[in-house]
């Protein structure tokens, strides 16, 4: 149980104060309610190169990790499909540094174009490093493309190509600040061994002055079902034969979501999951074999992937795997099946609900879900999941027609 | 109201005492240890099975990781498919990992699962069988994840490093290749397994909602077990290492490494050492990222690390960089090192760093199974309970002129090796 007191500023901005009187840390998270699907197509990674821009001096503050540093603390961010995420975490009685340091760069960047060049260097580097220079590293830029045709799930968040990057401007810095950072577009959570008093006051004296900005969202269209399979071939220099197969799910808060969760764990990678079982252990058809679901606030998808057993086929293996979910969709899950997935779910949710900062992440996202509530109830929505709902979820997602497949191939025979 | 001055930092607190929580011990029949921290929280615990069975013991490469992996795989009562299915089914989570100094079976579950879950833990580490047939998807599988592993600049990379340092026959080096998959036989692993897990055990762990009760469950486990006691050494000094660069075609980036052997936790400037890697590279304050990410938009991350093993230790400085950039990374790297070696630390540079490392320090032990982690750090090297006490007293009293000397004494750019793979 995580309690929490939830309040709003005059200017907008969602305050979460969650007390942990054993902790010796406070956290402060913030979610901007900006990711990269708010970007325009043809300036894709700009939330993310966003982030990095957070960074790099504010209106008043020009050294924003040294001034945390000082007081003890430390911070990360990060960018996904739906949102971008600071959070700072710091010894308990210094925790009024990260109130400055956050609201002065809510209030304004102090846009430098030095920071601007560098940064752009820096993620072009990280694009190279997480993937171009990793084998299969571009499974993700080539498998959205081919699920998405008009939703802007349709690239990744670090963006199509690096010229995207490469060619963003201090113009296009200024107008995605004032579009979407904002007290009216964000999530304050402070956890740790703090009162409510100190949460409110402080609240009040670093954000309360500022002022709410007009947000401006894109409209973007949804994402038509999907009539009939989608195949590519990837070539690349990689040791190893693949297989990628994205299924369209709905979205975060429709009802189905928890028994989806739910299937991909029975059919998933761990040790008593049926594709493992089946395909990797019995069959020896594969080497590694995983299925999960992408976890987006819109549609996302259920991915199954694996890499094949050398000498094994895309075709044979595909028609594997669909051999072991056409099983579900037609025979269904034992009782004792969902239980197990059941237990294992509440076990995690039990080990996730421990830190100061995990608790502030999930209450954070809970609420940007629109249900605060969620962060406590959670476990019930899983708990109602029944065998019929997962039956019917298989067969409602599981289709042939609603995949989208890669097949990888090893381009070069590389060791021995 | 004042107007708000937003250019004037809040007042921050320095981190002065610690109050360290040391776990307490208690003793099985057979006299094996049990180290327990209560911290009650979603009734979960974490129960750690501790065994002198590291990469540090295996004469034949692999070994010891293939006994630890698996082990999980099947028991005379019970297949692979029927462990997991049993641990799964109550909810719970088995880890296990295997280190140079010491390999380990991790388990997480409720309490309300233990008596069940570890009724399959002690069937699992008394009587694992090592079926054929898992041993056979073991090495196909895992010679196939080798073959990926082997694409990576930044795997390559760290392999040479760690042989060019250790020597191909040291425990830290122990890489294998794909034959070493097909050199290993059945009977080996169930000979290592009875010397290492079936009878000893170095100690228990626990975490968490520790109860009276949790803690005698654990005794009474562990009168199947009598306490192991052996010490790993492995100190090579015969090696001298040379720069070595790796050609990968077509790789994107270049890995670098440049480093050596050093000091391990044990040795008494250890502390202090970790603070001057701190001010080099060991944050993201650091004159090494601050420099090479943060001015030259070099690379995505730059880190320096010490590393310590029981009987060795090393110091690396790390980076992934475009590959003509390479020499100017490491020309800025060693500019970085000179300059320490020969300048003093500004007291506004070393006060930020010191704030850091003492609040990093407090965010490691957020929660009972960090806290764990550290004391276990005491009990393998064997360190008072007041060892991360007396931290906060050294690194506040480090000064600049140590920080010049234990640079000079420790990281003088001429006993540093560079390793470089790239395209």
């Amino acid at each position: 149980m995580i309690n929490y007191t939830e309040f709003t500023l005059s200017n907008g901005l969602t305050v979460i104060h969650h007390p942990d009187p054993n902790s010796k840390l406070c956290v402060l998270n913030i979610l901007y309610k900006v990711g990269s699907k708010d970007e325009n197509p043809e300036k894709t990674g700009f939330a993310h190169l966003f982030e990095h821009l957070m960074f790099g001096g504010s209106i008043n503050v020009s050294d924003f990790d040294n001034q945390l540093q000082i007081a003890g603390g430390d911070n990360n961010a990060f960018t996904s499909n739906d949102i971008t995420n600071y959070y700072i975490t710091l010894p308990a009685n210094n925790i009024e540094t990260a109130f400055w340091l956050e609201s002065d760069r809510m209030l304004s960047l102090d846009f430098s174009q030095k920071v601007l060049d560098v940064q752009k260097a820096v993620v072009i580097e990280e694009f190279k490093e997480r993937y171009i220079n990793q084998p299969y590293g571009d499974v993700w830029l080539k498998l959205l493309p081919l699920a998405y045709k008009v939703h802007p799930y349709n690239w990744p968040t670090i963006g199509k190509d690096f010229s995207h990057i490469e060619n963003a401007t201090l113009d296009d810095v200024k107008a995605f600040f004032y579009s979407f950072y904002a007290p009216n577009n964000a999530i304050l959570v402070i956890s740790g061994n703090i009162d409510l008093e100190t949460t409110k006051a402080l609240s009040e004296k670093w954000f309360g002055p500022i002022q709410a900005r007009e947000i401006k969202r894109p409209i973007y269209q949804v994402e038509p079902e999907q009539t009939e399979k989608r195949i590519e071939h990837v070539y690349n220099d990689v040791p190893l034969d693949s297989i990628i197969m994205g299924y369209h799910i709905c979205e975060r808060m429709h009802p189905d979501y928890y028994a989806v969760d739910l299937m991909t764990d029975i059919l998933g990678g761990g040790k008593s999951a049926r594709l493992f079982n089946e395909l990797l252990k019995k069959q020896k058809l594969f080497s590694e074999i995983d299925c999960y679901q992408s976890g987006d606030f819109d549609s996302g998808l259920v991915i199954v992937e694996g890499k094949l057993i050398k000498g094994i086929t895309h075709q044979q293996a595909e028609e594997a795997i669909e051999r072991v979910l056409v099983e579900l969709i037609e025979k269904g899950i034992t009782e004792t099946e969902l239980e197990k997935v059941k237990n294992k779910t509440e076990t995690n949710i039990r080990f996730n609900d421990m830190g100061v900062l995990n608790k502030a992440m999930k209450l954070a996202y809970a609420t940007y879900y629109g249900d605060i509530e969620l962060a406590n109830t959670e476990v019930n929505e899983y708990l109602k999941v029944s065998t019929n709902d997962v039956q019917r979820v298989a067969k409602t997602y599981l289709k042939p027609t609603n995949c989208n497949v890669l097949y990888y191939h090893a381009k070069h025979e590389s060791t021995k | 109201m004042n107007q708000l001055n937003r250019k004037i930092a809040p007042e921050t607190q320095e981190i002065k005492h610690l109050n360290f929580p040391v776990c307490s011990k208690s003793i099985g029949k057979t006299g094996v240890n049990i180290y327990h921290l209560n911290a009650p929280v979603n009734e979960v615990l974490r129960i750690e099975f501790v065994f002198d069975a590291g990469i540090a013991k295996q004469t034949q490469k692999l070994i010891a990781t293939a006994v630890n992996k698996l082990l999980i795989e099947g028991t005379p009562t019970r297949t692979a498919e029927q462990i997991a299915d049993e641990l799964d089914f109550y909810g719970s989570y088995l880890q296990t990992r295997c280190a140079v100094d010491d390999a380990q079976i991790t388990l997480y579950c409720l309490k309300k699962h233990l008596n069940k879950c570890l009724e399959v833990v002690l069937d699992v580490i008394k009587n694992a069988y090592f079926p054929d047939n898992e041993i056979d998807i073991y090495k196909k599988n895992n010679k196939q994840r080798l073959k990926v592993q082997q694409q990576k600049t930044s795997y390559l990379c760290r392999k040479t490093f760690y042989e060019t340092l250790f020597g191909e026959t040291s425990p830290i080096a122990s890489y294998s290749l794909p034959a070493d998959y097909e050199n290993f036989s059945r009977e080996t692993l169930i000979g290592f397994h009875r010397k290492y897990y079936a009878e000893n055990i170095k100690y228990i762990t626990l975490s968490g909602d520790v109860d009276v009760k949790v803690i005698e469950q654990l005794s009474h486990f562990s009168s199947s077990f009598i306490p192991s006691q052996s010490e790993n050494s492995y100190k090579n000094s015969g090696i001298i290492p040379e720069n070595k660069t790796i050609k990968k075609e077509k790789s994107a980036q270049a890995t670098l490494r440049v480093g050596t052997k050093l000091i391990n936790r044990a040795h008494e400037d250890y502390r202090k050492l970790q603070l001057v890697n701190l001010v080099l590279g060991g944050y993201f304050g650091s004159r090494l990222m601050k420099n090479i990410r943060e001015d030259k938009g070099l690379t995505y991350g730059i880190y320096s690390v010490l590393e310590s093993y029981l009987d060795d230790g090393c110091f690396y400085v790390e980076a992934d960089v475009n590959n003509d950039k390479t020499n100017v990374a490491i020309e800025e790297i060693y500019k970085e090192i000179n300059t320490m070696c020969s300048e003093l630390v500004p007291q506004k540079e070393l006060s930020t760093a010191k704030n850091y490392l003492l609040g990093s320090l407090l965010r490691s032990i957020d929660g009972p199974f960090t806290i764990m982690d550290r004391n276990r750090i005491l009990l393998d090297y064997g360190f008072k309970p007041d060892y991360y006490d007396e931290f906060i007293e050294i690194i506040n009293t480090t000064t600049a002129e140590e920080i010049r000397d234990l640079c000079n004494k420790y990281l003088k750019p001429k006993n540093l090796v560079e390793i470089v793979c790239g395209g």
